[in-house]
């Protein structure tokens, strides 16, 4: 197996293919305000009326919000993995001598509750006692829940291409989306089994899988996925994940420099982490973690959850990145409000932006302003005696 | 390990995977009606997948791959032949611009509008409305399911007239159980306009709902002005259901006043209580979040742990039904170090305002003064009184508000005055007396005590919103629904609130968000509903359901009058004594005739089984006819005498407004595809009906020249309704320059003071008094009802009857009594909150909306593995015995917490039965760490998200009546503190401190203060949680799932130590 290095976990690690030699210019990349999810499932139900409303598909939801910790589609399929696998361990590392990847099938009644624990909490109920947050005294609700929503990962090393004997699964040369090539693939499930996100999916109608597809005929057309632009909670913002600090403008008179995605996730003002970093895939979605919940649950599902700290992160431990991540999303800097601002204000794919003082503007990859709005507003009040507010 | 080539042999996939691929429901929902066709448009593309191709090598499929042509498949399931939009508005009071994307003339799919962008090429969006981009987008996953909707097999496909009915032999025994028979509409519309030609008293004829979100003019709006112009009653959802508080009026004097979503980020400090608003309110949500990352904090206080919980920073968890206590624990802790506003609570409220201690009264100028002569007339309540600083009096009129007090009131004083007679009276200011109360009954470790919600936390937060600069605070539905919660609280925390000067200004303010008071946001509404100075009568729906049915409810025991000391009188066309004595201006009309539209009416209706049995089918109910016009076959139109099919918004010819509390927006939607099945829009029907009463009334009988002709753009050739809409829009201030064909275009914005609006900002900025007798907020009430029933000042009072405690009684002596039904063990309360999936009851049989809805007991398979379903195959009858049947995806269940399951022998997933004093019903449990605990105080709590149908909830095989639901054990309750003919207020429409500087042709213009009852202003409330119930196992049923969270590995996941070695 060939080595790549993953910056997520800060060392190398084996992957079946070689990386290409550049990164890509453009990458697909998400970042999701956990803090902003409201569990309505408006992004589910985009998805799937948008991708899998056909037969076959009725029990696929490629987009789904699950209530952590109790909720899970298909149910538990985080556990299992993380509970076979030792620390430090990828799911390549830990795949036996017959497979490229450790993995498992969800069954069948597995999925079929896509519901199953929303909105569940966990914790004692407290009987003469309050539930309060303090981030600064390091005090976390101790009854607790969160959304979670989830798609799939676009990974840099996705674990579904790695699996797929017939090799009908690329990453797209121009954008870095993962597709299953539905002329090409035969149901084996491999796919199924590898992905660690269990985000690709058999239809028994047909007999072959099929995987999300990054909604790649609207990200060709300049525009976000479904998933982003339907989010009424604002929770999303879709791009180029790729875009760093050097990079030229895209054209008009934007600016050059880092989308906002890549600002969030990969600026020293980091704000967003991987979900799972740990299996060793490279995930693309990136998660603003839920600031009133315990950082030991989250250091398992959002840092690469070893005792050596390898990678770039903030702090000297990763539960001390959580920590901070935690804090500055609660208490978010005025560039990264403005960038906020720019979630769900525009269908368009925002490459660049800029924040100056109340203002937050954003271009697409033409070079066309798409978002340019203040981020305070201050009251209108209309002139004249026979207006009121009462009518 | 060697790279795998593309030529490995294929594996058994079955046999080494084990899941054999299997069709997930034994029956195919998919092939119902037209979901099948979406299905089958959007898989056709799938064909291709089948064909086989020559296997070839891929070198690297991270870099590049050879063959993408068959990417075309996606692109074509993405394709589209039209995209059009209109504006989904259910009774969420959101009103969201949808656009759908249509293959064949069918909808796959919507999105919501943006600005004008691609792929929205629908209408110019928000923007154009004038606010920034942040309002995109809108519109939560029920509109985006309104296409599945349409297609649901529970659709109504042509009019229908129950077999046993007949207009001069109604036989409502048969009701909900006889057998349905197709008719034309030509034979609906005689029927129904012959029976109201028939009528002895007009006012027998009544109409329920139009006032509300969905519809204003085409559809049920018609309704309304049908009634109007016939002289019918109508009734309205937003007073039965409880959704009006009265606080709000009791007051300010005014229906109930929320800001724009917008607003909320400005905020600091915002104390939510009892509120599940991260669920409630979808499409505007995000401000509420927004404010946190502004650095606003926030504070929740609810029984259970509501999914707004995981938002607060704090939450102070409270005994259900205690909630009025909180606002004056807060005040208490205000008051007594000293935190208050004294500057704001001189100038805009009734606080410095003197008090006869011998009758409660407000003192008047003309009792103390010989130069003021005593006010004459209904309309004149004199002027009143303070003491300035040197202790002297000083004469105060409503209007002297603000800057124009004409002196310093002192706030506090308890003397004795000198009276123009020369007697002398005991007084004491408003603030005195509340302050003397507060002080004396709700300390921190007094309201603990009533609420369980710990002292120190409690003036903790009271300290923190009193320090902060902008506090706001928003109650719900969840509180509206308490007998005393929907008035008590409200008054208490207006008074916390104007003691911090946090009224009318940006980010602060008290709000609810719940109900249809939307509609006074379009103020020229009365001129189409109320034509030509035709009103329809008011009517509460709960007096119908009470006392007209065949057995009658115990008017005293249903007002909390259990001592039987309410002087009760006769009213309207009753024939027993069953309103409070000085309430003559609430109507009651027995409703001879009843047509509801756009309203689930039986499955939503309190006291479920008095409504079914009595109301509905009992041989001797005043009503005689039941009409109902739904898309669906909902359990009202299963009860229905004559049933009209009404098309979705997705079918409708005729285009309709809207407009919603937290959003400043008018909208006007249209329909997008052409009607599967045989329905008339509500207006249309109306417009019908109203033709053939011209024909069966012989002129000098009709109310008006022609019943026709209020409707005659509906059938005319060349009609165009909307020039109702625009004549409505030129009637009123907020719609004024607005042009009904620009709303094609796109939302505009309304017409007002702020935006974002900011309730009551004239009063605080520009000094006109608040819609009171006073002209400020009113705290002490002088009314002869509230002195009546010592409810004059602010407390806290028990339930009704959800109580361990001495009900509708006072603490501390509620707390030395107890509840006669708790010690009988009716030992838990019962919970009813709205659900995200379903707007009341409607998307209930949406399929992805069943399945998300029903949680971990939906399913897409309607026979799911490893679990047993005591429920069937849903079925809706049609024509001549037919049925449209769905597959059971999702059902009901009540939520328990673990240890009162365990209490009665109960894990997850088995099924209860809930019994109350009035019903009974068998749901299925979800056991559920968010739900108190009997063990945190004195009761558990049970939850059942409030919507679900009849068919959600299994038969209870020992049940005669066979009526089940969730709100079987609910009651009607009245307030008598909600029916009195003395409060004063504004009517819903129109501003009496303006209505003289407004055009003319305003529709309000000349419009001055009120009293009396209003309807959705001034009505008894339809509270529903002051519900006491028991709870026993009725049958175990086996769910694996449940068992699955419950084991080692998931403690060790939630502890984060699942992944082997790590931290």
């Amino acid at each position: 197996m060939a080595k790549t290095y993953n910056p997520q976990l800060g060392r190398e690690q084996p992957y079946p293919y070689e990386h290409r030699e550049e990164e890509r210019d453009y990458h697909w990349g998400m970042v999701i305000n956990t803090n902003r999810c409201i569990n309505c499932n408006t992004c589910s139900f985009a998805c799937k009326s948008t991708w899998t409303s056909g037969e076959g598909e009725e029990y696929m939801w490629w987009m789904n919000v699950e209530t952590e910790p109790y909720g899970g589609y298909p149910m538990g399929w985080d556990m299992k993995l993380l509970s076979e696998l030792e620390e430090d361990q990828t799911i390549f590392e830990a795949a036996d001598a017959d497979e490229q990847v450790k993995g498992y099938i969800a069954q069948k009644e597995a999925w079929e509750y896509p519901a199953l624990g929303d909105d569940q909490a966990h914790g004692e109920y407290p009987r003469g006692d309050v539930v309060e947050s303090d981030l600064e005294n390091d005090e976390y609700h101790d009854i607790w829940q969160f959304y979670l929503p989830r798609l799939c990962n676009h990974c840099k090393n996705p674990a579904c291409l790695a699996g797929c004997p017939r090799q009908a699964i690329y990453k797209r040369e121009e954008d870095g989306i993962v597709l299953l090539d539905q002329e090409r693939c035969r149901g084996y499930r491999r796919c199924v089994k590898a992905c660690p996100y269990h985000k690709p999916m058999y239809n028994p109608e047909t007999g072959i899988t099929e995987k999300p597809v990054g909604c790649y005929p609207r990200i060709e057309e300049g525009n976000v996925p479904r998933c982003v632009s339907s989010c009424i909670g604002k929770t999303r913002l879709h791009g180029n994940i790729n875009r760093g600090p050097d990079a030229a403008s895209p054209g008009g008179n934007a600016p050059g420099g880092r989308s906002p995605i890549n600002y969030l996730v990969h600026s020293d003002e980091k704000v967003a982490l991987p979900l799972y970093p740990q299996f060793g895939t490279q995930p693309q979605v990136f998660y603003m973690p839920p600031y009133h919940v315990p950082p030991e649950f989250l250091t398992q599902m959002f840092t690469p959850n070893t005792d050596q700290k390898r990678n770039d992160w903030p702090g000297s431990t990763y539960e001390e990145s959580v920590r901070i991540v935690q804090e500055r999303v609660r208490d978010p800097s005025h560039h990264v409000l403005g960038i906020l601002q720019l979630f769900g204000a525009t269908t368009r794919l925002v490459e660049t932006y800029t924040v100056k003082e109340n203002r937050v503007k954003g271009w697409d990859q033409n070079g066309e302003k798409v978002v340019d709005m203040p981020i305070y507003e201050d009251i209108e009040v209309r002139e004249g005696e026979q207006w009121t507010n009462q009518p | 390990m060697s790279v795998p080539t593309g030529d490995v042999h294929t594996p058994p996939p079955t046999a080494e995977l084990g899941w054999c691929p299997v069709t997930l429901s034994r029956r195919d929902f998919l092939s119902a009606a037209g979901a099948g066709a979406i299905g089958a448009l959007v898989g056709s593309g799938w064909g291709a997948s089948q064909a086989t191709d020559p296997v070839t090598s891929v070198e690297n499929p991270l870099t590049s791959y050879p063959n993408r042509d068959w990417e075309q498949v996606y692109h074509d399931i993405y394709a589209y032949d039209a995209v059009d939009w209109t504006v989904c508005h259910p009774n969420c009071t959101q009103s969201c611009a949808l656009n759908f994307y249509m293959k064949n003339g069918v909808p796959i799919r919507a999105e919501q509008v943006y600005h004008n962008e691609e792929p929205s090429v629908g209408p110019s969006g928000y923007e154009d409305a004038g606010v920034s981009q942040n309002w995109n987008p809108r519109g939560c996953m029920k509109g985006l399911t309104l296409h599945r909707r349409t297609f649901e097999p529970s659709r109504i496909k042509y009019p229908m007239v129950r077999k046993g009915w007949s207009p001069d032999d109604p036989n409502p025994e048969g009701r909900g159980e006889d057998e349905f028979e197709r008719v034309s509409w030509d034979e609906a519309i005689d029927l129904l306009a012959e029976k109201m030609a028939s009528l002895e008293d007009n006012k027998r004829f009544h109409v329920f709902n139009a006032i509300k979100a969905d519809g204003l003019f085409t559809r049920h709006g018609a309704g309304r002005r049908l009634a109007s112009v016939f002289g019918g009653c109508e009734w309205t959802e937003y007073d039965w259901y409880a959704d009006l508080p009265p606080g709000h009026v009791i007051t300010t004097g005014y229906q109930t006043s929320d800001a724009d979503a917008a607003d909320w980020r400005k905020s600091d400090y915002t104390i939510i209580q009892g509120k599940n608003l991260i669920h409630n309110k979808l499409a505007d949500n995000h401000w509420f979040q927004e404010m946190r990352e502004r650095g606003g904090e926030m504070v929740g206080i609810y029984p259970d742990y509501s999914p707004t919980v995981q938002k607060c920073d704090r939450w102070l968890p409270i005994r259900p039904g205690s909630d009025p206590a909180i606002p004056l624990g807060v005040a208490h802790v205000v008051i007594q170090q000293d935190l208050y506003d004294a500057a704001f609570m001189r100038q805009f409220t009734s606080l410095p305002l003197l008090v006869r201690d011998d009758d409660d009264k407000y003192l008047r100028a003309h009792e103390v003064f010989p130069d003021h002569s005593e006010p004459e007339g209904e309309e004149a309540w004199g002027e009143f009184v303070v003491l300035d600083q040197s202790g002297d009096p000083v004469a105060v009129s409503r209007e002297e508000v603000g800057e124009e007090m004409p002196v310093t009131p002192t706030l506090e004083a308890d003397t004795d005055l000198s009276l123009a007679d020369g007697s002398t009276v005991g007084v004491r200011t408003d603030f005195t007396r509340q302050k003397t109360n507060v002080l004396e009954n709700y300390s921190p470790e007094q309201v603990e005590e009533i609420t369980t919600v710990p002292a120190d936390a409690l003036a903790k937060t009271a300290r923190e919103f009193a320090a902060a600069e902008n506090g706001q605070w928003f109650t719900g539905e969840g509180i509206n629904h308490w007998f005393h919660g929907n008035s008590a609280l409200q008054r208490s925390i207006f008074f916390v609130q104007s003691m911090l000067g946090n009224v009318g200004k940006p980010g602060c303010g008290y709000y609810n968000y719940s109900g249809q008071y939307k509609i006074e946001l379009l103020d020229g509404y009365p001129q189409y509903v109320n034509p030509d100075g035709h009103s329809a009568h008011g009517m509460y729906p709960g007096y119908a359901l009470a006392f007209f049915g065949g057995e009658r409810l115990d008017p005293h025991e249903i007002r909390g009058d259990f001592d039987r000391e309410l002087d009760l009188v006769p009213q309207g066309d009753a024939e027993d004594p069953v309103m409070p004595k000085g309430a003559e201006s609430y109507t009651m009309s027995k409703p001879s005739v009843l047509w509801t539209m756009n309203c689930n009416l039986l499955n939503q209706t309190k006291h479920q089984e008095h409504v079914i049995e009595n109301f509905v089918k009992h041989p001797e109910t005043e009503n005689e006819l039941f009409v109902v016009s739904d898309m669906h076959m909902t359990y009202s139109a299963r009860h229905a005498d004559i049933v009209l099919p009404v098309p979705s918004w997705l079918e409708c010819d005729y285009p309709d407004i809207t407009v919603g509390p937290e959003n400043p927006f008018v909208q006007m939607d249209h329909g997008v595809m052409d009607p599967l099945y045989d329905t008339k829009q509500d207006g249309e029907i109306i417009a019908l009906v109203a033709e053939r009463l011209d024909e069966k009334i012989p002129p000098e009988e009709r109310r008006v020249d022609s019943y026709r002709e209020y409707f005659a753009e509906f059938l005319d050739e060349d009609g165009d309704v909307t020039n109702y809409i625009q004549a409505a829009f030129d009637a009123g201030i907020t719609t004024q320059d607005i042009d009904v064909e620009d709303l094609e275009d796109g939302p505009e914005r309304l017409n007002l003071k702020t935006y974002p609006r900011v309730p009551f900002y004239s009063q605080i900025h520009d000094d006109r008094p608040f819609y009171t007798k006073t002209g400020r907020m009113e705290f002490h009430k002088e009314e002869d009802r509230f002195v009546e029933l010592d409810r004059d000042d602010l407390d806290h009072i028990e339930s009704v009857e959800g109580t361990p405690y001495e009900p509708n009684a006072k603490w501390p002596e509620a707390g030395e009594g107890s509840n006669d039904l708790y010690e009988e063990g009716y030992q838990f309360y019962y919970n009813t909150p709205h659900s995200k999936y379903r707007t009341h009851s409607s998307w209930g049989m949406t399929d992805w909306n069943l399945v998300w809805s029903a949680r971990d007991f939906g399913s897409v398979s309607a026979d799911p593995e490893g679990t047993e379903r005591l429920i069937d195959d849903f079925s809706f009858p049609e024509g001549e015995g037919d049925t449209s049947d769905a597959p059971p995806l999702g059902e009901a269940f009540v939520e328990m917490h673990p240890s009162d399951a365990a209490d009665i022998g109960v894990e997850n997933g088995d099924y209860v039965r809930i019994s109350g004093t009035r019903g009974d019903t068998v749901v299925r449990v979800m056991v559920s760490e968010r739900q108190r605990p009997g063990d945190a105080g004195d009761m558990g709590q049970l939850t059942i998200w409030h919507g679900w149908w009849p068919q959600h909830f299994p038969d209870d095989e020992a049940s005669e009546d066979g009526i089940k639901g969730f709100n079987v054990t609910t009651n009607i309750w009245l307030d008598p503190g909600q029916e009195t003919d003395d409060l004063v207020h504004k009517g819903v429409f129109g501003d009496p401190n303006v209505s003289d500087v407004v055009d003319e042709d305003v529709a309000w213009h000349g419009a001055e203060l009120e009293h009396g009852y209003e309807e959705t202003v001034w009505a008894p409330t339809g509270v529903n949680r002051d519900d006491l119930v028991t709870v026993e196992k009725y049958e175990e049923a086996d769910w694996w799932p449940g068992d699955a969270r419950r084991d080692d590995l998931m403690q060790d996941y939630i502890g984060g130590s699942l992944q082997g070695g790590g931290n």
